[in-house]
């Protein structure tokens, strides 16, 4: 049996994980596909309660994550597939049987396909991206951060010397994870950022890979993961004298227009929702920490596979798309489930996309009623996490701003 | 109006220096009398216990140990005495620590999900090995990490070993069997355990989806709360005979001690079948003194139903402690490089204190089938009974007693006086004295770290916060526990244990 797993996230690792884990036979061979080099593991996975999980993500090199012999990896980037014949084919010319298939090449930035080129746009998304923001921030004086979700909110707490504008699409920050009445406390951190010498201060830990340059690089790599923050050190950017910490929040904007003719100067139109002004921005560097999309562009010239207007591939509660041994699991994939729940829903977030990894590797190898055996992950929303240096434990989120909403 | 304390204590009196009787009368429509065994130490939390709730102050939300024996005698169809061990402590309709025997012949007698508890057979296996105390010392702290990485602990732990949902129903049916056909038992094991590991009534297809879903990931993991496991040595041997016979030849011998049971599986068939118990109770007009008390009819549906998926669950927490002896084994051989066979890592004996069961028993001088619930509670069968191993046939069925964490733990045999007094019963463990939450607030970190190092015992613990919750100070003093069992004659002191290292989920 030849499985393929595209995508080195937390979902495929996860996923190729569970199927290496489950089945025994010595004629398996587990293939794990990624356009980056690195993959995500998981690492110290704890249980907290019933429902809850929690675990450190650690960027690995392949070669380190399974130590299987019927486990292989290729460093490639898919562009056309066969559902039919079983195949998918590489930029390389070079293509691939297969006997199952996982998708799980996640979501990408939703303007990155205009925006990617002008080097004024940062896409926060992925390791790669994280690493050039270090680069990036040190020639910046005048910051425009655009999303309301966590990467932006971590952001905006560890960001040191730097004049910040925050657009918010919302009418309260922050408002995909908290409610409303919690504003005013997330606020004030936010604004007071994080403090030299209190508990969590600093580095809480450096992620375990090298720096590599993904400018020559254009494909994507895995999402973030928790604690990407913390691989930064910004302490040591930005130490020029013009920049004291600010924060200036714009609540309730949607961009409007972009001018990013390459002789001028950047320029951004935003619509203030209040009162119906239109506002220019004039930083000079964007990070777009905002809406994704899903990832599914190479999927879609098989006509039998089901999307979602979102281009999310559907998938039933055992990860089964709508062809015979094609799964898809993590932010890719759009869940439907036979009986919903109405305490959870899916977001894409790294404790879901273990948890569909580990669903999509059991239906996998060992059928859609094993899969359906795990499906207590789809009863409760939880997601553990840490905010501004704080421990936050959500179970069904109050109001959902996610991809959809 | 409310009796007072004092008339409450009109229908208790003393019959021994050790026993108490309640009469009739206590609580409505008692159809026994209620027995309860304590000491002058334990008497004091007793009675303590019921004064409080004359004061008005309820302990947890519970009825007091005493008002709930008396609402167990009342239950239909209960023959000789609701009993109360010394570890007696509130629980959810039962005491934990309660045991209540029902005739199977009368078709009045009730099973109660609430007389087995919730985490069904949770119980206490304990392994010998050729090790002494020297042996372990210069690597006791390696081999305490060793078992830490090697047991999966914590509330939502994972088994270390792969599972499927088919593997799943086999293991409900077959309980060590299981373990045995895929190779984690040896066929050993099986001979030194209660039921021979498996309850042959078991129906996996009376385990609900629910509870099976929630099972499946927590197989083979030690959980958290009370259970944990712990390297002791051989204190005090008070029954040379008995010891020698489980393999017990001097002091200073390193044993190891497993308590754990069914997890969140067990969790999920008490639950499950409390909601059908009570349809059953207003279809039949049972009618209860506590709520809390559901039950059904031993031989209709529902009654079946729950024993059957009792004995699965039981056949869960049996594969569960087979698999965690397993990884003791392997993290022994790692430290050690020896083989368990060379350590002799043989189970002395696996009992459950959470199950009720179907056996035979004297009453009034007639041999009935009876069903037994032991809640909190060790069956302890004397010498010569069928029941028991033929290794253990001339010193009686060892009872293993759990104490709490940092004290010892003792190793009884049955007696004669237990099976006629008791039907065949003894003490579990120490038996809470203080709630988990009363203890956070009371007991502090350090002091309980101090004395765990004063010790000299190794720890290692997933959730921080059952240091509190779990330390000596909340239990009742499990010496006065055992001290009651033996000089009431309803077992019989044969080891004392000492604990060296100690793995908590």
């Amino acid at each position: 049996m030849k499985y393929v797993v595209i995508g080195g996230g937390i979902a495929g690792v996860s996923c190729a994980r569970e199927v290496l884990s489950l089945e025994r036979s010595p004629d398996l061979e587990v293939i794990l596909i990624s356009a980056s080099t690195f993959v995500k593991s998981v690492e110290n996975f704890r249980k907290i309660g019933q429902y809850g999980e929690k675990f450190d993500v650690k960027e690995a090199d392949y070669s380190e994550i399974f130590p299987d012999e019927r486990f292989k990896f290729l460093n490639e980037t898919v562009v056309k597939w066969d559902a039919k014949g079983k195949e998918i084919h590489f930029e390389n010319q070079k293509s691939l049987k297969f006997d199952k298939l996982c998708i799980a090449t996640g979501s990408r930035p939703k303007l990155q396909d205009q925006l990617g080129s002008d080097p004024r746009f940062l896409f926060l998304r992925d390791t790669q991206s994280a690493e050039q923001l270090k680069h990036r921030l040190e020639n910046s004086k005048n910051l425009l951060i655009v999303g309301n979700g966590g990467i932006a909110t971590e952001l905006i707490y560890e960001l040191k010397n730097v004049k910040v504008t925050w657009l918010v699409r919302d009418t309260w920050i922050c408002a995909s994870f908290f409610p409303e009445d919690v504003e005013k406390f997330i606020e004030n951190r936010l604004l007071k950022g994080r403090e030299d010498g209190k508990k969590h201060d600093g580095v809480q830990k450096y992620l375990q890979h090298s720096t590599f340059s993904a400018e020559s690089h254009g494909s994507l790599g895995p999402a973030l993961g928790p604690d990407w923050c913390s691989s930064i050190d910004f302490n040591t950017i930005s130490k020029a004298p013009w920049s004291r910490r600010s924060v200036n929040i714009l609540r309730n904007c949607v961009i409007e227009n972009v001018e990013n003719s390459e002789e001028k100067e950047l320029l951004i139109e935003c619509l203030d929702r209040n009162d119906g002004t239109v506002k220019s921005l004039k930083p000079d560097l964007v990070i777009w920490a905002g809406g994704v999309v899903a990832n599914s562009e190479v999927w879609k010239n098989e006509t039998s596979l089901k999307t979602t207007e979102n281009g999310a591939i559907c998938v039933n509660d055992a990860c089964e798309t709508s062809i015979p041994d094609v799964y898809a699991c993590g932010d890719v994939c759009s869940m439907r489930l036979t009986e919903s729940s109405t305490l959870w829903n899916q977001r894409q977030l790294w404790t879901q996309a273990r948890q569909l990894g580990e669903v999509c590797g059991r239906a996998m190898a060992a059928g859609a009623e094993e899969a359906r055996m795990q499906s207590m992950y789809f009863e409760l929303f939880s997601h553990c996490t840490t905010f501004f240096g704080l421990k936050v434990s959500m179970v069904k989120l109050q109001k959902c701003v996610g991809r959809n909403g | 109006m409310p009796r007072t304390f004092e008339e409450e204590c009109g229908f208790i009196d003393r019959l021994t220096d050790t026993k108490f009787r309640i009469k009739t009368g206590f609580v409505p429509n008692m159809n026994v009398e209620g027995r309860f065994y304590v000491n002058k130490n334990l008497e004091q939390l007793m009675f303590d216990e019921l004064k409080f709730s004359c004061d008005g102050q309820g302990i947890g939300g519970f009825l007091p140990a005493v008002r709930q024996i008396a609402n167990v005698a009342s239950l239909p169809g209960i023959v000789g005495h609701s009993i109360g061990l010394p570890d007696i402590h509130s629980g959810y309709g039962f005491s934990i620590g309660n045991i209540a025997a029902f005739d199977v012949s009368n078709p009045e007698s009730v099973i109660s999900p609430g007389g087995v508890g919730f985490d069904i057979n949770c119980g206490v296996r304990l392994l010998r090995t050729n090790l002494f105390e020297e042996d372990v010392k210069p690597v006791k702290e390696q081999l305490t990490q060793s078992l830490f990485d090697h047991i999966p602990v914590g509330v939502g732990s994972k088994g270390a070993i792969p599972m499927l949902a088919s593997d799943l129903v086999e293991c409900l049916e077959m309980g060590m069997d299981w373990t045995l056909r895929e190779g984690y038992s040896w066929a050993e094991d099986k001979e030194h355990c209660e039921e021979y590991g498996r309850m042959l009534q078991a129906d996996a297809s009376k385990v609900s989806m629910r509870a099976k879903k929630r099972g499946l990931p927590q197989l083979g993991t030690l959980g958290a709360g009370n259970h944990y496991a712990e390297v002791q040595v051989v204190d005090e041997i008070y029954d040379k005979h008995a010891a020698s016979t489980m393999g017990i030849d001097q002091e200073g011998q390193v044993v190891v001690m497993l308590h754990c049971g069914s997890r969140g599986l067990g969790h999920q068939v008490a639950t499950d079948s409390l909601v059908e118990m009570e349809r059953a109770m207003a279809r039949d007009g049972i009618m209860v003194n506590d709520k809390q008390l559901a039950c059904a009819r031993i031989n209709s549906q529902e009654g079946k139903d729950y024993f059957a998926g009792m004995a699965a669950a039981a056949n869960f927490a049996w594969v569960n402690r087979s698999c965690i002896t397993f990884c003791v084994r392997n993290a022994f051989q790692k430290t050690f490089g020896m083989s368990p066979d060379d350590m002799d890592m043989q189970v002395i004996y696996d009992v459950s204190h959470n199950v009720a069961k179907m056996e035979e028993h004297m009453v009034d001088g007639r041999p009935k089938k009876l069903c037994v619930h032991r809640k909190g509670a060790t069956r302890a069968f004397p010498a010569h009974h069928p029941l028991i191993p033929v290794d253990y046939q001339l010193i009686g069925q060892p009872v293993l007693i759990g104490g709490s964490m940092g004290t010892c733990s003792y190793v009884l045999t049955g007696t004669e006086k237990g099976m006629v007094e008791t039907f065949g019963t003894t003490c579990h463990g120490a038996g809470r004295a203080l709630s988990r939450a009363k203890s956070r607030r009371t007991i502090t970190w350090d002091s309980v770290i101090d004395d765990l190092k004063k010790k000299e015992i190794s720890i290692r613990i997933a959730s921080p916060k059952l240091i509190m919750e779990e330390a000596p100070e909340s239990y009742k003093n499990v010496t006065d526990v055992v001290d009651t069992c033996d000089a009431a004659g309803i077992s019989k002191k044969a080891v004392k244990l000492r604990p060296i290292a100690v793995i908590k989920g």
